[in-house]
Formats: C-alpha cells, structure tokens, sequence
C-alpha cells in the first residue's frame, strides 16, 4: 500500500515538475541582458535638446523641414537595429481640469515597435525670454566704451588669458550699456583716439576706456618720444602715463585698469622688440610704479614729476561691499564675492594728493586699514579712474561690476508670456531581430 | 526516481537562480553607468585640479543632464603605454590617435583604473570597462592635391548617415618663413548631401606645405568631428606635453627625447589656440611665447599656459632650423571633446563569463558621443 502511495507521489512531482517546465515561458536572452531602453530612450532626447534644438523644432508646423533634420538626427544617433517612436503632445490645461495631452505630430522609422519596448518622456518650454532693456550710459553726451585690443602689444598679469579673449568677454557684457563699442584693433588707433580723432564717428569725450593688458598699457610709436611719452632724463615711459592721465581729464574718460599694478609696464612689440619685462615676455619696459604715479599728476593736472608718491601692497582676502553686492543682484554678475587683492592702493596717498573721491567702492576696508582692493576714483575736476589691485586671473565680471555700479544705467524689464508654452515629447525605443 | 526529480528541480532552480544573478548585474551596470555620468564628482571641479578626486563622477559641473567635462575625462588613463621622455625621466599616460596628434599627461595626475574602482565602491566585486566613443564618425580625405587643394568630407552615425547636415570647416595652412613658421586659416561652412557627404575646395591653395583641415558636422543637437592632417616631414615633430593640468601649463618637447629615433634637428615653431564658439565657428586665440625654439640642449623646455577653463585644440606649426625648408603641425586637445578622441577606461572585458553592458548617450563639449560600461562579477 505505501508503495503505490510512494509510486503515485513520486509520478506526480515528476508530471509536475515536467509541467512546469513545458509550459513555463522561461525569460529570453534579450531580457536576462538588456539594455536599459528607458535611459538610452532620456539620454538620447538630452542629447538632441542639448543646445535646445529639440525644444524648438517641437513647436514648430508639421511641414518644417527642422522635422526632417531632427529625424535624421534620430537615425544617426540610435544603433543600428533600434526602432524608435517619437511623439509631441500638446498640454492643454484648462484652469481646474486635468492636463490633457494631445498628439500633435510623431516621426517613426518603423509602423510596429514589436513586443519588447520601453519609452521615456521630455518636457520642453517654449523659448520664452524674460528680456530687460539697459539705459545706455552717458545718454546723448558720451557713451562709448574703448575696448583695447591692440595686436602690437602684449599683456601681462593676466595669465591664461590673452588680451584679445578678455576683450570679447567686455564686448559681450558691457555693450548693451552704451551707446556704442569700439575695438581699438592697434596702438596707431589708441593714438589717433588721444589725438582727439574719431574711430568710427563715436562721441569721444566722456568715454571708457578699458585696458585689456593687465599690468601693461599698449602706447603707440608716436608716443615714445620726448616730451609726451619719454622721460629723457630718467630714461622712463612714466612720461606716457603722464600724458595719458592729461587725456583722462581733457576728455573726462573713465580709465579701467582690470587687475594688478596699473601702468607697470608699457607695451609695443615692434618699437619695443628687444626690451622685455624680465620674465621674458618681450614687446615691454618696465616703468614700475613710477607709471601710476605719472598718471595720476596727470590726471590731476599738476606738473610732472618722477616720483614713487602712489604705493600699491598686499592686502590679502577682501570681500564685496554690500553695495557692490546690491549691483551683482541688480545686474545679474556674480563673481566670487571673495578676492585676493595683491595689489591694493593705498588711500591716503591718493586721496590726499591727487584730489580724488570714491564714487564707487568696490571691496571693503578692514578697520584700521587705509588701503582698498579696488574702487572707481573720481577727480574733483574731470576724469575718473578704476582700479583693480587684484591678483591675477582678472575676472571681467569685476571690471564690469566697477563700472555698471559707477554708472547705474536702469533696467527696464519687459516679461514675455505665452500660452501653451510646454509640450511633451515621449521616444519609444524597440529592439529589432531576435526573441 | 526520486534521484531524476532532485535532478529535474535542481536543473530548474540553477536557471532562475543563474537568470536572476544576471538581471541583478545588468541593473548594477545600468545603476553604475548613471552613477559615473550624472555626478560631477567630489570635488566638482577635479578634472581642472591638480588632485584627485574623492567621489567619482564625470558630469561637466557646470551643466545638468548628460554633458560630461572635457577635462575629468582627460584625466583617465588610457591603459595604453605610458611615453617616457628621455630628457625629464618623467612618464606620461598616452591618449594618441597617430603620431604628433596626442595628449600627454602626467601619470601622477591620472585617475587609474583601481582608484576609479575604490571609489565607486566595486574594487574587488565587479569589473568593468568604459569606452566613449564619438556617435558620429567623420571621415576626411584628400581627393586633390594639385592644382588646389580638394577634401571629401563623410559623416556617418551609429544608425545612419547625418543626411542634408551642416559643415563647419577650417583649413589651416602652415608656411615655411625664416626665423619662424606662420600659418594662414581659412574657415567657412558648407552642407552635406542625403549620403552625408559634401566635397570642399579651396581654389589657389596647394598641398605642397602642410595642412591640416578641422570640419565639424552638425545636425540639431548632434555633432560630430573629423580632421585631416598632412605634413611635409615626418621625420621631427614637436611633442606637447601637459604639465599640470591644473594651471593648463604645456611645455614643448623634442620627438627626440620621446622616441630616440626621430631627427636631432631643432625645431622653430609658433603656435596658437583653436576653439569652437557659437555656431560651430572656429575663433583663432592667440598665446602668449607663441614663438620659440625647440632643442635638445640642457635646460627647461620652452612652455606655453592654456586658459584651463576652455576647450580647444592646441596648434603648433613648427619648420625645422637646419635649412631644409621643412614644416609640420602636431595637435593637442585641451579637454576630450574638440578632437573626437575616443576613450578607453578600465579592464579588458574579454574572457569573461558573463559581461552586461549597458548604453548611454552623452555630449562632450560640442561632440555627441556614446558611453558603454561593460560589467562582470568577479
């Protein structure tokens, strides 16, 4: 009896076991090791968004032609044996209802994605700008900007950047606050421009000039003569500085020196070929601080002495005025509001003897300290002066700071809105061949 | 016939068992893959930093989704053999697509394969492989030489080719001078046919100098890059070296003190830094000690300073000074993405038992490329 018992048990596990093994769907290869359609499905439509193609090609009429490009992107970027789906819904959402997706328009390289398929969804926004417009300085008196791009000279404590890349950067940022830039392409232009001679019919007088070269300031062939550019006596270019500040007063501009000691060296590599800067970067001659002393007797129209009155020190870690703070918010810059300034000027000098005010602060001076790290100083009479003693690298958003927070031109903001600004795009993604 | 159902049972549960070991290593290289691409990293900066990272990720931190930095993935050994330069006694990790078109860096500054491992938390539990490689392949060629210089340029995807794309181009010419080599660009744009071809001429311009030719191909959102190099004397070349990443600092060796075969003659050379703005257009960045002189004699090698923060690509057209009228041009990338290099991370896959491997498209800087991990249990 207990064998048959035995017999019948053993019979059905083994029907069983059988059983379950014929009509079991074991899982296939594929799906023991698949590749993850979902994030290849993300990861492709990032990839075609990446510089907001898709976003707009998905608002955009079923007959553009940005379709078929965006269907050749497609093709090109999936493997070879992927069939894909992709579909644009339009989102309408009535205020209190539930969103409603509606197709507006789908491109497929396949009609039937087959069984084994996975999808991932993308929204995007419609190019909707949130534009501001800038009051332009200087108003019908002024506003050019003179960016200093002069290909025959050299820059230097500006390291790893050139002078020419620094200028596009204040091209890109500054321009929209005046009333017109101009690229001052060589020093034969910077001299035409101290020559009271137009560019490109621009308002010369009140203007800015930024110097792009760091610790050195280009000069022109034309200025390296006694008595407007050199100093016979102590064999110095501090005499070009000297007449440099005497233009800063005459044409009441606004001098941008973007980091480190201003005026250190002048700059000319053809005249200027066979003296360097004893690092080894020729084109240069070194004025030391002779140079910004020059300049601001200039600047102040007292008679020309060489003399080391200005002193520049290390001043260590300074940190942005809450005014200057106030002017990152206002106008969208955001340096680090944390500088080493390695050469900072010293107030007391400057204040006292060259009839200079603060019109803007720029970095805070620790108490019982008389230097700061970087402010825009204006002459009791014509003429203002931006410096940045900071160390290198310069950081444009700085210079553009100083400036903007000197000048205060208003922003006019103008919100664009639109309806029906998202729109959904779902990839379905299906492998071909094989189980 | 209890033997036979132990038998039948066991054969059934070493399937599901088998079949889940492999579904869980298959969600562990799908994990591991977003892992690595969608984190910067710790610090988020590494690949710009002279140190090495404490958490592993190659997510460009200045963006979200899937870009990648240019310089974390510059900062991967290769795997390949390490160059030794004669004359510095230093070893260098090697990302070379041919000769003179290489990116040397010092191994001291690369994220090997073992530390990579340690930190993502696998050392000793998975192995695994990472290749990037571009998703479009642009093909350049020489079709004319004489009496103008002619290019057939072919891009190609993964699944197809880039039909009816478009094509930013620049040519850049390397004349031989007598103090030191100059070099002329001459840019432009252009569009490819439904194969993904298009044919470039440049009238008046011959190929006897050397010559390289740099062609973006472009359709929304996927880019790809290819470039064609010729140079009239192989014999010498100028090799850039990255010396510290951190402060983008490349000094200029002799291929003397690289390979010990190469000509002994000094090399002049004048260089300049290519990148790629908007549009795909080509901006010419001048550099700082542009010019100078490349010897074998004792003392430093002359080094040029790349703005860290940007990618491009390193050009120095360099003629050699012995009279023989000579010029050439060796490429550097500064960041992975301007070239199209291709990168290989991690351990061989081959023999192993079972290997997942799992997808994912990515963007470096401008180019479009494909990640895939491939992991195994070990």
């Amino acid at each position: 009896m207990m064998r048959t018992v035995e017999t019948i048990l053993v019979i059905g596990l083994l029907a069983t076991v059988l059983s379950v093994s014929l009509f079991a769907t074991w899982p296939s290869l594929r799906r023991a090791s698949s590749l993850d359609l979902r994030r290849i499905a993300f990861t492709t439509l990032e990839t075609l968004d990446a510089n907001s193609s898709l976003s707009q090609t998905a608002f955009k009429p079923s007959n553009d032609s940005a379709w078929n490009s965006l269907q050749s992107a497609l093709s090109s970027c999936l493997p070879a044996n992927t069939v894909y789906n992709l579909t644009v819904y339009q989102i309408l959402n009535s205020s209190g209802a539930t969103a409603l997706y509606t197709p507006i328009n789908s491109i497929a390289n396949t009609q039937s994605l087959g069984e084994s398929t996975d999808a991932a969804s993308y929204l995007v926004t419609y190019n909707a700008t949130y534009s501001v417009t800038a009051a332009k300085i200087g108003g019908t008196s002024g506003g050019t900007l003179y960016l200093l791009n002069c290909s025959d000279a050299s820059g230097w404590w500006i390291t790893g950047y050139t002078p020419q890349g620094l200028v596009q950067d204040l091209l890109n940022l500054l321009s929209p606050y005046f009333q017109q830039t101009v690229v001052v392409q060589d020093t034969t232009q910077l001299a035409k421009i101290l020559d009271n001679t137009t560019l490109q019919n621009e308002t010369l007088q009140n203007a800015v000039v930024c110097n792009a070269f760091g610790e050195a300031v280009p000069i022109p062939q034309s200025y390296m003569s006694a008595p407007v550019g050199f100093d016979l006596v102590n064999k110095s270019y501090a005499k070009y500085c000297y007449t440099l500040g005497q233009r800063v007063r005459s044409y009441n501009w606004t001098w941008v020196s973007m980091v480190g000691w201003p005026f250190y060296y002048v700059s000319n590599k053809a005249a200027l070929a066979t003296s360097q800067n004893t690092y080894g970067i020729y084109g240069m001659s070194k004025n030391e601080g002779y140079g910004c002393t020059a300049f601001l007797q200039g600047l102040d129209n007292q008679n020309y002495s060489y003399s080391l009155d200005v002193n520049f020190t290390s001043q260590g870690v300074v940190s942005l005025t809450s005014q200057a703070l106030y002017y990152c918010n206002y106008y969208g810059l955001y340096p680090s509001s944390w500088q080493t300034a390695s050469r900072s000027i010293n107030l007391t000098q400057v204040l006292n003897n060259y009839h200079l005010s603060m019109a803007f602060q720029m970095f805070v001076i620790p108490a019982n300290d008389t230097r700061v790290g970087g402010a825009l100083f204006s002459n009791a009479v014509l003429g203002s002066f931006l410096d940045l003693g900071l160390t290198r690298t310069p950081d444009v958003r700085l210079t553009a700071l100083g400036l903007l927070g000197y000048y205060q031109p208003t922003l006019y903001p103008t919100a664009q809105t639109t309806s029906q600004s998202s729109r959904l795009v779902v990839l379905t993604l299906g492998l071909m061949g094989g189980t | 016939m209890i033997l036979v159902f132990i038998g039948l049972a066991n054969q059934t549960l070493q399937s599901a068992t088998l079949y889940q070991s492999q579904r869980n290593l298959d969600a562990r290289c799908s994990g591991l893959l977003d892992s690595m691409l969608y984190s910067p990293g710790v610090p988020s900066y590494w690949g710009i930093y002279s140190s090495a990272p404490t958490v592993f990720g190659l997510q460009d931190p200045v963006s979200s989704e899937n870009q990648l930095s240019s310089f974390s993935l510059m900062r991967l050994g290769s795997g390949t053999q390490t160059v030794y330069n004669f004359k510095t006694g230093a070893s260098y990790n090697n990302v070379t697509i041919g000769p003179g078109d290489s990116l040397l860096e010092p191994v001291t500054e690369i994220v090997n394969y073992t530390a990579a491992s340690q930190l993502l938390g696998i050392n000793g539990t998975y192995g695994f492989q990472l290749t990037l490689k571009p998703t479009v392949t642009v093909s350049v060629s020489m079709t004319q030489s004489s009496p103008s210089l002619s290019f057939s340029v072919n891009a190609k995807g993964t699944g197809a080719p880039l039909s009816n794309g478009a094509v930013s181009y620049c040519l850049i010419v390397i004349s031989f001078q007598s103090a030191y080599p100059s070099y002329s660009l001459m840019p432009g744009t252009g569009t490819l046919d439904n194969l993904g071809s298009t044919f470039l001429n440049f009238s008046g311009v011959s190929g006897s100098s050397s010559f390289v030719l740099f062609a973006y191909t472009y359709l929304p959102g996927l880019v790809g890059m290819g470039y064609y190099k010729h140079v009239t004397d192989n014999s010498t070349y100028v090799a850039p070296i990255v010396s510290d990443v951190g402060t983008g600092q490349v000094v200029l060796a002799h291929s003397y003190d690289i390979d010990r075969q190469s000509s002994t003659a000094p090399l002049t050379y004048n260089a300049t830094f290519i990148s790629v703005g908007n549009g795909l257009a080509f901006v010419n960045n001048p550099m700082q000690n542009s010019y100078g002189t490349v010897d074998l004699g004792a003392g430093d090698y002359e080094a040029l300073t790349i703005s860290y923060g940007s990618c491009g690509i390193l050009v120095i057209a360099y003629e050699k000074s012995d009279g023989a009228s000579t010029t050439g041009l060796s490429l550097m990338p500064w960041g992975i993405g301007p070239l199209a290099f291709p990168i290989t991370f991690g351990d061989s896959p081959a023999g192993k038992e079972w290997v997942s491997t799992d997808l994912r498209q990515v963007v470096v800087g401008n180019v479009a490329y494909q990640a895939v991990l491939s992991l195994w249990s070990m």
